[in-house]
Formats: structure tokens, C-alpha cells, sequence
């Protein structure tokens, strides 16, 4: 992050610090989200439907509080004299991030919509993705991280491992709809199984466009 | 001997001088620029120009105040009174450049006041509190003083303003007065903060006032010329959001109020008188534009400057006295 001792820039860098310490309570809570919809996942693989319904409703409670919390940041960035020099970066940063949980929420509601047991072929598979989901959000977790220590090196190879993993679920969506059409399930699972996939993909991707955005806050701040 | 400490001084001065340059032209034109009425060039020539030129014809209130006001350094031996001179610009110096590179939004006023201070109780030479205490007084009013100035004037001059400009004319009026206020808060930045660049440079007989405000106002123009463009791009395109009457009255409000320390001799922050204007006329329209935690880590770096950078002037005299005998 860059630094000012004029005291006019030193005003909005604060300010732009502040956001990203928001933006890294955020990043908890979503990652909190995903990791209660990988727990939802095992629980569904391991048959435990009363664990998996705990879960669903931990992954609606946790996109509740990332929305309140995107709700605080996007008013804190547009109100006030002096603002962060990044605040449209930091802005769809923000936004960015509300996506990952609204995601994670939509896979989570059609999750809780599948009742019949999948096949153990697409189980699989569909544990392979939710490792990758996982995977992808704690290193976002690290470039925050990174990028609030001023580490920016750091910052850029976490962006870029979590690019990486955007890449391996891109493969893996391609592999589980494959298994999910080979697999013999009546029409409503196979529509919801499919449905399951994309928004899984979904997930991923939107981690990876957060990571863009720290990407840009870390090269603007070199 | 000598002649290497009196370059020292004026180097460690000039230093002074481009820091306050490169940091706080951004004050006087920043806003303007934002608000699109003032190209970043014809910021750059104003606070060239306006601030050599307070410099030069009010300044010399302000350097009396430091060079001789809190140490009289006319009054001691002249070897003693250089090595202060040193050892204060040193210690501001110092901690200015601490400040820049840790990010911390400092006074360089705040800074040279406790250098001066700092050197001279190192020495057991005179140190006038009376004096300390009442600008002491004054950098807690700075702030205070531009925000009601600002909060007063703001409803009157939109008032005026819309009632006898015709629409047609808002325009043309906004840049004059946007150019004005500009020009009126360079040339009183200019006044008062080139004394810290060279207040001690006088007191310590090195060179007279109308020398010294000439030499720090070009310091303070080379560091405008070189590192200020960017802290006005910065400050101008990224970070103020103050429409252009805002703009306006918060420069006019910290003008007046630095004007009014300078009339008096006191040696005040700039920066707090602009952030204290902009917050009064945030007031104005119920804008939040600092939280608490803001204003604790502004309040604890103005508080700081000057023990820290009067602590380093004392361990500097107390290091040269270790190499070269004084007052012999």
C-alpha cells in the first residue's frame, strides 16, 4: 500500500487502509462460507442429512454477514471529503468479494434441493471441486493478507495460485459434467447435479476476479 | 572547522526546504485541481511563484520567531549558535525523513520547533518556554481555528455567490476565485513555513533574513519542481473530493488563518489549518471525513514531532561535543 506524509494523502491512504482491513473480515466470512458449504458437501457424500441441513443454513448466515459487511465498506467508500486514491478499484473489490458468498450461497440452495444419493463416480468428483474451491479462497486469504503486510510480492503469487486453481475448476467442471451425464440419475437430480457444477465453477471464478482486484491495488501500490 | 558546519547547516536547511516543497504544495492546490478548474502545470507555477514570494516579503516575522524566539541564538557565542543551527536543522531533518519514509502525517513547523528546543537545552542555553508554551497554544488552535473560519464562511459565501453571480458567469467566477484562494494560501504557506527552513540559518548569524527567505523559498521551489508534482497528482486526482466552492472557502479559511500566525510570528502546520478548513466545511454538509481512530494517529504524530525530533538535536549536540571542543 502506498504511503503519504502529505497530510491530504495520508487521509485517504488510511482511509484505503481501513477498507482493506474491512475487506479482510469480509474475506473471513467468506471463507467461512465456503468452508461451510465444503462441510455441507461431506456431509451430503457421508449420507448425514441433519449435518448437511446445518450446514446450508451456516452458509446462509455467513452470506448474511458478508452482505452487511459489503454494505459498511461501499458506504464508508462513498462518503466522506477525502477518499482512498484506489476507491473504484477497492469498490468492485468489494463487490467482487459479495460475489464469491452469493455464489457459495446459490451452490449451497441447490445442494440442499438434491435429496436422492448421487452416484459415488459424480460424489467424487464433486469432492475434487469442492477441495478446489477451498484451495482457491484461503489463498485469496493469503493476498489480502499479503497485500495488508506489504508484501506485495506476495500478494501478486498468491493472485496467481489462485489463478491457477480458477484453471484446475475449469477442468474439473468439465470432468464432473461428464461423470453427471454418464451417470444414471432421473431428470430433476441430473438438472440439479448439473446446475451444482456450475455454480461450483461459478465460485471459483468469482475468487479469481477478488484475486484480480488485489492483483491491481498491489501493482498500483508498488 | 567552521566554515564545514555553516555548509552543513545550509545543507541540512535546504533539505528542510525541499521536503516541505515536495510534501506540501499539494496543500494549496491540490483541491483545485481535483475539482477539474486547474491544470496540475499552473498548480506547480503558483505555488512556485506565490510561495517565494511570501517568502520573501513575510516571511522574516516567522524566521525572527525561530531563530531567535525559543533559543536566542544571537545572544550566544557564535560557534555555539551554529552548532545549534546544525544540530536543529539535523534533528528536524531527520525526523521528516523518518516521517516520509514510515508514511506518518508530520509538521515540519512542529519539527525545527523541537530541534531548536532540543539543541538548546543540549547546550543549557536559554530555552524561552513562555514562548514554546504560546506556540504550543497556537498549533492546537490551527486546526480548531480553520475549521470554524471555514464552517462560518461557507453558507454566507454560497449565499452571495448564487445570488449575485448570473449562471452564465459561475464558471469564469469559480476558476478567478479558485485561482485567487490558490494564490492567497501559496503565498501565506510560503510566509510561514520557509522559516523552518531557515529560521536558525538567521539566528545563528549565517546568513540575514532577506538572505535566508531568498535561499529557502528556492529550496522550497526545487522540491516542488521535483517531488511535489507527484504528491499533487496524487493528493489533486486521487484523494480530494471537494466541489469547487468548497474548495475555494476551505483555501480562503486556511489562508486567513495561517495569515493571522504569521502576522504574529508563530511558525504553524499549513497541513492542519487545510485539514482543519476541509473538515469545517465537511461540517457544513454533514459529511463524515475522519473517524476516531484517524484522528488519534494524526493527534499522536503531531504530538510526537516535537520530542522526537528535539531528542535527536540533543543527542547531536551531545555528539558533536564528544569530536570538537565548544565555546572556546
Amino acid at each position: 500500500m502506498k504511503e503519504s506524509r502529505n497530510i491530504l494523502g495520508w487521509l485517504g491512504m488510511k482511509q484505503e487502509q481501513l477498507i482493506l482491513e474491512d475487506a479482510n473480515k469480509h474475506v473471513e466470512v467468506t471463507y467461512q462460507t465456503v468452508e461451510w458449504f465444503k462441510k455441507a458437501i461431506q456431509a451430503y457424500i457421508a449420507g448425514d442429512a441433519e449435518g448437511k441441513k446445518k450446514a446450508i443454513e451456516m452458509v446462509r448466515e455467513c452470506e448474511r454477514q458478508a452482505d452487511a459487511l459489503r454494505s459498511k465498506m461501499v458506504d464508508e467508500l462513498s462518503e466522506g471529503l477525502l477518499v482512498p486514491p484506489d476507491r473504484e478499484d477497492l469498490m468492485h473489490f468489494v463487490k467482487s468479494l459479495d460475489r464469491i458468498a452469493d455464489w457459495t450461497n446459490g451452490a449451497a440452495r441447490i445442494l440442499d434441493f438434491i435429496e436422492a444419493k448421487l452416484p459415488q463416480a459424480v460424489l467424487n468428483e464433486l469432492s475434487v471441486a469442492t477441495d478446489l474451491i477451498f484451495t482457491s479462497i484461503a489463498k485469496l486469504r493469503e493476498g489480502i493478507q499479503s497485500v495488508m503486510k506489504n508484501d506485495l510480492k506476495q500478494a501478486i503469487i498468491d493472485c496467481n495460485e489462485v489463478e491457477a486453481c480458477e484453471s484446475k475448476a475449469d477442468d474439473q467442471k468439465r470432468v464432473l459434467i461428464g461423470t453427471i451425464i454418464k451417470a444414471k440419475m432421473d431428470a430433476p437430480t441430473l438438472l440439479l447435479s448439473y446446475q451444482l457444477a456450475e455454480y461450483m465453477e461459478g465460485v471459483t471464478d468469482k475468487i479469481e476476479d477478488a484475486a484480480d482486484f488485489i492483483k491491481v491495488v498491489a501493482i498500483k501500490s508498488k | 572547522m567552521s566554515i564545514l558546519l555553516i555548509a552543513f547547516t545550509l545543507l541540512a536547511g535546504g533539505y528542510i526546504g525541499w521536503a516541505i516543497g515536495a510534501n506540501d504544495a499539494a496543500n494549496c492546490v491540490g483541491a483545485d485541481i481535483g475539482s477539474g478548474k486547474m491544470t496540475v502545470k499552473q498548480g506547480i507555477i503558483i505555488t512556485c511563484f506565490f510561495s517565494f514570494l511570501g517568502a520573501i516579503l513575510l516571511g522574516s516575522r516567522v524566521i525572527k520567531t525561530i531563530g531567535k524566539g525559543i533559543v536566542p541564538l544571537d545572544t550566544l557565542d557564535p560557534q555555539v549558535a551554529v552548532i545549534i543551527a546544525l544540530a536543529a536543522c539535523f534533528g528536524a531533518g531527520t525526523w521528516v525523513l523518518i516521517a516520509t519514509l514510515r508514511g506518518l502525517p508530520v509538521s515540519t513547523s512542529h519539527a525545527i520547533v523541537g530541534a531548536v528546543a532540543g539543541a538548546g537545552l543540549a547546550f543549557g542555553a536559554p530555552v524561552i518556554w513562555k514562548k514554546l508554551l504560546d506556540i504550543f497554544i497556537c498549533w492546537v488552535l490551527t486546526p480548531v481555528g480553520a475549521a470554524v473560519i471555514a464552517y462560518i464562511l461557507y453558507r454566507p459565501f454560497r449565499r452571495i455567490f448564487y445570488f449575485f453571480v448570473p449562471r452564465k458567469f459561475n464558471d469564469a467566477v469559480i476558476v478567478f476565485f479558485i485561482f485567487a484562494t490558490s494564490i492567497y494560501l501559496a503565498f501565506n504557506w510560503g510566509a510561514n513555513d520557509v522559516a523552518n527552513a531557515t529560521g536558525v540559518i538567521t539566528g545563528a548569524g549565517i546568513m540575514n533574513a532577506p538572505q535566508a527567505a531568498v535561499f529557502g523559498a528556492i529550496a522550497i521551489i526545487i522540491g516542488i519542481v521535483t517531488f511535489g508534482r507527484k504528491v499533487i497528482q496524487t493528493v489533486g486526482f486521487g484523494i480530494t473530493r471537494l466541489a469547487p466552492l468548497m474548495a475555494i472557502v476551505a483555501e480562503l479559511a486556511s489562508g486567513l488563518n495561517v495569515n493571522l500566525y504569521t502576522l504574529f510570528g508563530i511558525p504553524v502546520s499549513t497541513s492542519h489549518s487545510i485539514v482543519g478548513a476541509v473538515v469545517g466545511v465537511g461540517l457544513v454538509k454533514g459529511i463524515k471525513m475522519v473517524n476516531k481512530k484517524m484522528i488519534g494517529e494524526i493527534v499522536f504524530a503531531w504530538s510526537l514531532t516535537p520530542f522526537a525530533s528535539g531528542a535527536i538535536s540533543f543527542l547531536v549536540v551531545k555528539l558533536i561535543g564528544l569530536f570538537v571542543k565548544i565555546g572556546g
